[in-house]
C-alpha cells in the first residue's frame, strides 16, 4: 500500500480509538446474580455508597425541584436508608418500566420507587415488607361525562407502561383503550392536552394533582381499585441484603420520621396495616 | 445469562402488526417528505427573496432541532391552539416536516454536483430552465445522492421508533410493552432489533435494485 494511504488509514483508526477511549464508564459488572459474588450489603458497607433507584417525575413519591434537589416520600425513605448504612446515596432515576431491569442488571442496589409488590413482579425481583399502601383511582377532566367505572368502556385512558394502573387496565377494563406512555409526566400531559379521556394513577398522585388544579381536574368518585402494598425492590438471590432491608423497613414504619413523611406526602399517618 | 425467547411467542401477532405500522409510517413519510424536500430545495435555490428566505429558515429550524422535541410539540402543544391530532397523524406530520429538511439538503448536494457543462449544453440546445431541470439535470443528480437518500430512508424507518414516546403502537412501543409484561427485556430487544435490521436490509437491497434498473446508463464505477 502507498505510504500516504497507510498514514491516512492509521490516522483515522487512531482518531476513532482516542475518541472512544474518552468515554469512561463506572458501571459494575452486570448480569451476574448476587449470589455469584458478594452481597450488596457487604459491597455498600465497603464502598460507603448505595445506589438507590427512584422515580424522578412522580409526585408525591419522587420529584426534582427547581434547584435540582430531589424531594418526595421515596426520597425521604432513601435518605433514611443511606443514613442507616452510613453511606452516601447515589440516586438513579428510573421509569416505571426500567425499575426491574435496573435491578436485574445491577445498575442499582435497591429500588425505592413506588414499587407495588405484585406476585408477578416477585418472579423477577425480590421485595421487602411494605413501607406504604395505596390503590388506583381515575382522574378526569372537570365536566367529564364519565360517572362510574362502567362508563369507561370504549374510552381512552392514559397510564404509564409498567405501572399498576397498566395492569389494572388490562385486567379490569379490557374494553377501555389503554394509551401507554413512558413517563408519568407524559401520561398526565396527555390528559391536559385532551389526548385521552381519563388517567389512571395511584391514590397518592391523583388527589395532589386535583388539589393543585381544582378547576381542571376531578377524581372519579368510586372505590379505590386494586389496593396494594408498596415495597423496596432488590435483585434476586441476595438474602443478606433483603434481610437488612426488611429490618430497616420494620424500624422505619414505626419511627416518627416515617409518620411525618407519610403525613407530608401521602396525606395521613403510616397505616396500621403495615406497621 | 440464559435467554427465554419462548415467552415472546404469544405476542408475535402484535409485534408483526406493530412492524406494519412502522413500515406504513415510514413509506408515507418518505414520499411526503421527499416531495416536500424537492419543493424546499427549489425554494432555497430560487433567486426570489420571498421564496428563498422562508425555505432556508424552514430547513435550518427543522434540521437543527431534535425530532423528539418536534414530535412532542406537535402532539402535546398543538391542542393549545385548537389542533388535536392523534398519535399516527402527529408522528407522520412531525417526521415528514423533519425528513423534508434533511432531504432538501441532500438534493442540494445532488444538484450542485451535476457539472455546469450539462446545464449549459441543455440551454445551448434551446431548452428552457425547467426543461433542463427535468430532462437533463434531475436523474444524474438523484443518481449521485442515491446512497445518501437510502441512508435517509433507513434512518427514517429507525426514527419511527421515536414515535413510541407518544404512545403510537409501532414496533418500539410494542417491544417496550411486551418487555414490561414479560420482564424479558433482553430477549425483546434482540427480537425487535432483528426485525428492524431485517426491514432496513430490505430497504437497502431495494435501493441497490433501483440503482441497477433506473440508472443503468451510469456505467462509471469509481475505485477509491
Amino acid at each position: 500500500m502507498h505510504k500516504s494511504s497507510l498514514k491516512f488509514l492509521t490516522l483515522t483508526t487512531l482518531t476513532m480509538a482516542l475518541a472512544l477511549s474518552g468515554c469512561s464508564s463506572n458501571s459494575s459488572t452486570p448480569g451476574a446474580s448476587a449470589n455469584a459474588s458478594e452481597s450488596h450489603l457487604t459491597k455498600i458497607l465497603k464502598t460507603k455508597t448505595v445506589r438507590i433507584g427512584v422515580i424522578p417525575d412522580g409526585p408525591p413519591w419522587g420529584v426534582v425541584d427547581a434547584s435540582g434537589n430531589r424531594q418526595g416520600f421515596d426520597i425521604d425513605a432513601a435518605n433514611a436508608l443511606g443514613k442507616a448504612l452510613g453511606s452516601k446515596v447515589v440516586f438513579i432515576s428510573s421509569t416505571n418500566e426500567s425499575r426491574i431491569p435496573l435491578l436485574q442488571t445491577n445498575k442499582a442496589d435497591v429500588m425505592v420507587a413506588a414499587l407495588t409488590a405484585t406476585n408477578a413482579r416477585a418472579q423477577s425481583v425480590e421485595m421487602t415488607i411494605p413501607y406504604a399502601a395505596g390503590g388506583q383511582v381515575i382522574m378526569l377532566p372537570k365536566g367529564s361525562p364519565i360517572k362510574s367505572y362502567a362508563d369507561l368502556d370504549g374510552k381512552t385512558i392514559s397510564t404509564t407502561r409498567g405501572s399498576i394502573g397498566d395492569t389494572v387496565l388490562e385486567s379490569r377494563f379490557p374494553k377501555a383503550k389503554a394509551t401507554k406512555f413512558d413517563s408519568i409526566a407524559d401520561a398526565i400531559q396527555a390528559l391536559r392536552s385532551h389526548k385521552v379521556d381519563a388517567l389512571i394513577e395511584s391514590n397518592s398522585v391523583v388527589p395532589l394533582l386535583v388539589k393543585a388544579n381544582p378547576g381542571t381536574w376531578a377524581q372519579l368518585d368510586a372505590p379505590q381499585l386494586n389496593p396494594s402494598l408498596v415495597s423496596f425492590g432488590v435483585q434476586q438471590g441476595d438474602q443478606l441484603w433483603l434481610n437488612y432491608l426488611n429490618n430497616f423497613v420494620r424500624n422505619y414504619n414505626i419511627s416518627k420520621e416515617a409518620d411525618a413523611s407519610y403525613e407530608k406526602w401521602l396525606g395521613g399517618p403510616v397505616p396500621d396495616m403495615i406497621k | 445469562m440464559t435467554l427465554f425467547f419462548a415467552d415472546l411467542l404469544p405476542y408475535s401477532t402484535e409485534l408483526l402488526a406493530a412492524l406494519w405500522i412502522s413500515v406504513y409510517i415510514t413509506v408515507v413519510t418518505m414520499i411526503a417528505g421527499g416531495a416536500l424536500g424537492v419543493l424546499l430545495y427549489l425554494g432555497k435555490a430560487s433567486k426570489v427573496g420571498v421564496i428563498k428566505a422562508p425555505s432556508a429558515a424552514y430547513i435550518e429550524i427543522f434540521r437543527n432541532t431534535p425530532v423528539l422535541v418536534q414530535l412532542y410539540l406537535i402532539y402535546f402543544a398543538l391542542p393549545a391552539i385548537g389542533m388535536n391530532l392523534g398519535p399516527t397523524w402527529s408522528a407522520v406530520i412531525a417526521l415528514t416536516l423533519n425528513n423534508a429538511a434533511y432531504t432538501a439538503e441532500i438534493y442540494r448536494a445532488g444538484f450542485e454536483s451535476v457539472p455546469q457543462g450539462l446545464r449549459e449544453a441543455g440551454s445551448a440546445l434551446g431548452m428552457r430552465q425547467d426543461q433542463v431541470f427535468r430532462h437533463v439535470v434531475f436523474l444524474p443528480a438523484i443518481h449521485n445522492v442515491l446512497p445518501a437518500l437510502t441512508n435517509q430512508l433507513i434512518l427514517l424507518f429507525l426514527a419511527s421508533s421515536i414515535a413510541s414516546i407518544i404512545a403510537l403502537p409501532e414496533l418500539m412501543h410494542e417491544m417496550l410493552d411486551i418487555s414490561s409484561m414479560t420482564f424479558r427485556t433482553v430477549e425483546v430487544l434482540i427480537v425487535g432489533g432483528l426485525l428492524y435490521f431485517g426491514v432496513s436490509s430490505l430497504l437497502a437491497i431495494g435501493s441497490k435494485l433501483v440503482e441497477a434498473k433506473a440508472f443503468k446508463w451510469a456505467v462509471v464505477k469509481h475505485n477509491v
